[in-house]
């Protein structure tokens, strides 16, 4: 019997946890006993020191944000620009489908058995001082960020952004350090700061969606009989990518009720929004196709089109 | 689990054979979790252990509380306060001993470390008890005992260091060890008390101070005030995070210590590198206990352990009881900090599935952190004093301080048995 | 030779943990009073803090202030002593430079892979080499004392500076 060590940076409730251990118990039970999970207590490591843990073997399987590890990853970034989606599901397979497609993805990921790609869902603008309607409101208001898109996405929008880790949001907003944060729905019961924002800016499509790697260790799927192999294969991909997207949409779900019962006020960003963000985070895309090219991906805008393209698809 | 338990006695075996603990610690988990893993994984890990470590932002706190300690020791702070102190209750039996303790309250206000606090205090209260006929035994006993104020009264560092392995926020800690702080600072006032009335030769009375020379004396502590209000009020007022308001704190000091003409160049430069030299010894603790607890991570024991506790049947509080006591006995003869890193991956989780609040518990580990530092045969805080006054003896360290150790474990049962002591302030932050 | 030491790691340290503090202060000060925080402030404070840490570990081995179970010693006849100091202080050596070369690769590996800071896009490599050559230092440290042994400091017991630890 084989024994995949899982190792996960986010608490045993959380969603990302329990839906890598759903997956599991799917393999070992489709594998018939062949296969099993071991979930450590606690990770092996950060977050950010993830990703080369699965690739040197301390851990087997786990998942990642490709912002964690600024300068590594440069093709993800794609599906972290706003208004791509409003459910987790759909863009996290339209980002699996456009892996699969762009070899230049893959070729990021060098060293570990990526089982699969995905998104969270759509980016919240929090805060606890005042109602955001318009772009020119958060202009001079502190927000905290995590990495990634987001950080770029909230300096041209004119925030005053300070990068500080996501555990750090309650203590930074509840003595008023920080005036908001941006996060998706989920983060707010997660990081318990319901009791404190007052304000929460939601937008067609999300402000942003942070970008997830779910992957094995490329040793231990080698090692594996031909038979597992194949149940690997199978779960891989499409089937890992909508699971883990859905069970994301479900706890944002239940992030949204659990926020409207604490009595936080919502706003909907209207179309003169919509249009002030897009008009200020244009550039960010041509930065990010120059990139994504000079790092292999042919014709970035088109894959960006396809990308936007696959998840209309999708939605219908 | 007997994986675990022979990592354990590894550890233990090279420390006595006198290799620095942090080395017996990175050594042995990197061969366990070598022989478990493969040596690939295992080295790459531990690079991976001093990376997060030394580029962890958070963990910025501890140079920083560390140095603000030093900078307002240099300002000479210390001694106003035993001063104000002194002026107030002098003239009662172990007048100067009853000083010495809230001296070490208000020092510990503004200082996060135990041991600093005790070597400041040793070299400005010691000097006069020995003056007024002071029996050495009670001196250096309250000197150790009080030192300790230094870490359950915020800040502390051992509270910041707590908050951050297991995720539980700082500025709550601090508020918790507040009223703890207090009670122990009394307990110990007790111990004084008594000891002078059994030995009444012990701790003489001093000279009565006379109102215009305690308003004077008062006056003098303006600066501890001013340090105390910045720092946490900052804090709790919502101008800066923990984190920042040691970075405010150390600034603060320093330009106080600046201000009194106590900082040439020279003694900054001495100041500073002080301070980096005890960081960089308790970051190599630090990221030995974390590849100790990475092997530990692999093995069954905090399983094992969960299970065993459940099966025992004790009450949940019976449970943190017997956890205290495993920690007490432990202190004796481990280095403290050493002692929380390697066993809080194991108690932890166990404590929070038992439903108690992560702060109180904070707040226990302060205190086992405190009664291991004075009690003998291992506590730094004897050491220090050892080290620090050439004329007193080990033996008579020993002797005065077991009362003090008593009064410790008596305010840690009480916040035990009533956890509102320490969560009653906390509750008032939203 | 020990003077030097001090002399440059004690510089390096000691202004890496200055600027740590002006850093916080100007941070503050500036989103406070100009609602403008000093970009990278974070990452910032993050290679500083590895600065104080490893530029101070030489020192901290030289002046033998690592917390060391003393009590025994004087159970123990001088030669033996000596020849178990030095055989410790050999395998902290070792393990220090086995350390400096796991920190080396790890430098290479993510000069590799273009690894930067988030906000200022710096490059990590450079900074995971110096802690490198900073183990390795400590590591020639351990050599040097097999040669002339250093009594062990209990820290916080230095004649000026009462410098504590965490507890
Ligand atoms: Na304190
Ligand atoms: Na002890």
């Amino acid at each position: 019997q084989t024994v995949l060590t899982l190792s996960s940076w986010v608490p045993p409730a959380h969603t990302l946890t329990t839906g890598q251990i759903e997956w599991c118990e799917m393999l070992a039970q489709k594998a018939a006993g062949k296969i099993k999970c071991n979930a450590l207590p606690r990770a092996v490591t950060a977050a950010p020191g993830t990703f080369d843990a699965v690739r040197n073997g301390l851990a087997d399987l786990s998942f990642t944000v490709h912002g964690y590890t600024p300068g590594r990853f440069v093709m993800p970034q794609m599906v972290e620009f706003p208004f791509m989606g409003d459910s987790a599901e759909v863009t996290s397979v339209a980002f699996q489908r456009m892996y699969a497609k762009y070899p230049a993805f893959a070729e990021e990921h060098k060293g570990v058995k990526v089982l699969a790609v995905f998104t969270h869902g759509p980016g919240i603008i929090f805060n606890t001082k005042k109602p955001i309607t318009k772009a020119d409101d958060v202009t001079g208001m502190k927000f905290r960020v995590g990495g990634g898109m987001v950080n770029e996405i909230s300096k041209a929008m004119g925030m005053n952004v300070t990068l500080k880790p996501a555990p750090e949001s309650y203590e930074l907003l509840s003595t008023g350090v920080m005036d908001g944060t941006l996060f998706p729905a989920e983060s707010v019961e997660g990081f318990k700061i319901d009791k404190v924002i007052k304000h929460a800016t939601t937008f067609p499509g999300g402000l942003y969606n942070t970008s997830f790697v779910f992957m094995m260790n490329q040793a231990k799927y080698d090692s594996l009989p031909p038979d597992v192999k194949k149940i690997v294969d199978e779960m891989s991909g499409e089937f890992a990518a909508r699971m883990l997207g859905r069970g994301w949409d479900k706890v944002d779900r239940r992030g949204m009720a659990f926020m409207q019962a604490a009595g936080v006020q919502f706003t909907k960003a209207d179309a003169a929004f919509v249009g002030a963000v897009k008009t200020k985070t244009a550039g960010l895309e041509d930065t990010w196709i120059k990139a994504a090219e000079a790092k292999g991906l042919k014709n970035a805008k088109q894959v960006l089109a396809d990308y936007r393209a696959e998840i209309a698809k999708l939605q219908k | 689990m007997t994986a675990a338990l022979l990592g354990f006695g590894a550890v233990f075996l090279l420390a006595l054979l006198r290799v620095p603990l942090a080395f017996a610690m990175g050594f042995v988990g990197f061969v366990a979790l070598g022989l478990m893993r493969g040596w690939g994984p295992t080295a790459a890990s531990a690079a991976q252990v001093v990376y997060d470590t030394g580029f962890a932002y958070t963990l910025s706190v501890v140079p920083l509380f560390i140095l603000m300690g030093n900078f307002v020791a240099k300002a000479g702070l210390a001694h106003e306060l035993f001063r104000a102190a002194y002026a107030f209750i002098g003239h009662v039996r172990g007048g100067l001993a009853h000083a010495t303790v809230l001296a070490c309250a208000g020092f510990g206000a503004i200082c996060g470390s135990s041991i600093a606090t005790a070597a400041t205090m040793s070299k400005v209260a010691y000097p006069s008890m020995k003056k007024l006929g002071y029996s050495d035994y009670l001196s250096t006993g309250v000197i150790a005992a009080g030192g300790t104020l230094g870490i359950m009264i915020p800040p502390s560092t051992i509270m910041v260091i707590y908050g951050i392995v297991t995720e539980t926020n700082i500025g709550k800690l601090f508020a918790a060890g507040v009223i703890p702080g207090l009670m122990t600072a009394a307990f110990l006032m007790a111990g004084v008390s008594w000891i002078t009335w059994r030995d009444p030769q012990a701790g003489p009375a001093g000279e009565r101070s006379t109102w215009p020379q305690r308003w004077a004396a008062l006056r003098g502590i303006w600066g501890v005030l001013v340090l105390v209000i910045v720092v946490l009020g900052g804090i709790y007022g919502g101008v800066f995070t923990a984190t920042e308001g040691a970075g405010i704190g150390a600034a603060g000091a320093f330009f106080f210590a600046l201000a009194r003409g106590a900082l040439p160049p020279k003694v900054l430069l001495q100041v500073l590198v002080e301070s980096a030299r005890t960081t960089a010894m308790l970051f190599t603790i630090l990221i030995a206990a974390m590849m100790f607890s990475n092997f530990i991570n692999f093995t069954s024991m905090p399983g094992d352990l969960r299970d065993w506790i459940t099966h025992m049947g004790l009450s949940p509080v019976m449970v943190v009881g017997a956890m205290m006591l495993i920690y007490v006995l432990l202190g004796t003869i481990m280095e403290e900090l050493s002692m929380v890193l390697l066993t809080i991956p194991v108690f932890f989780p166990i404590v929070t599935a038992l439903g108690f609040d992560p702060v109180w518990f904070g707040v226990l580990i302060v205190f086992v952190v405190q009664i291991g530092l004075i009690s003998p045969p291992v506590g730094m805080n004897l050491f220090v004093l050892n080290a620090l006054l050439d004329d007193v003896s080990l033996k008579q360290i020993f002797r005065g301080v077991w009362l003090f150790v008593l009064m410790l474990i008596g305010a840690m049962l009480l916040v035990l048995e009533w956890p509102q002591l320490a969560l009653w302030l906390p509750g008032f932050m939203k | 030779m020990k003077r030097l030491l001090d002399a440059l790691c004690g510089l390096l340290a000691g202004v890496a943990l200055f600027a740590i503090m002006a850093l916080t202060l100007v941070d503050v000060l500036g989103r406070k009073l100009l609602n403008h925080s000093i970009t990278g402030s974070l990452e910032l404070t993050e290679i500083l803090m590895v600065v104080v840490i490893f530029a101070a570990l030489p020192l901290v081995s030289l002046h033998g202030e690592h917390v060391v179970f003393d009590s025994l010693d004087h159970l123990m006849p001088p030669w033996l002593h000596r020849l178990q100091q030095a055989v410790v202080d050999l395998g902290c050596a070792a393990a220090l430079g086995g350390l400096a070369w796991l920190m080396w690769e790890k430098a290479a590996q993510m000069a590799s892979y273009g690894d930067t800071t988030a906000q200022l896009q710096l490059p990590m490599g450079p900074f995971v080499q110096l802690m490198a050559v900073l183990c390795g230092l400590t590591a020639l440290v351990h050599l040097l004392l097999m040669l002339q042994p250093t009594s062990h400091h209990h820290i916080g017991v230095d004649d000026d500076v009462p410098a504590g630890g965490a507890t």
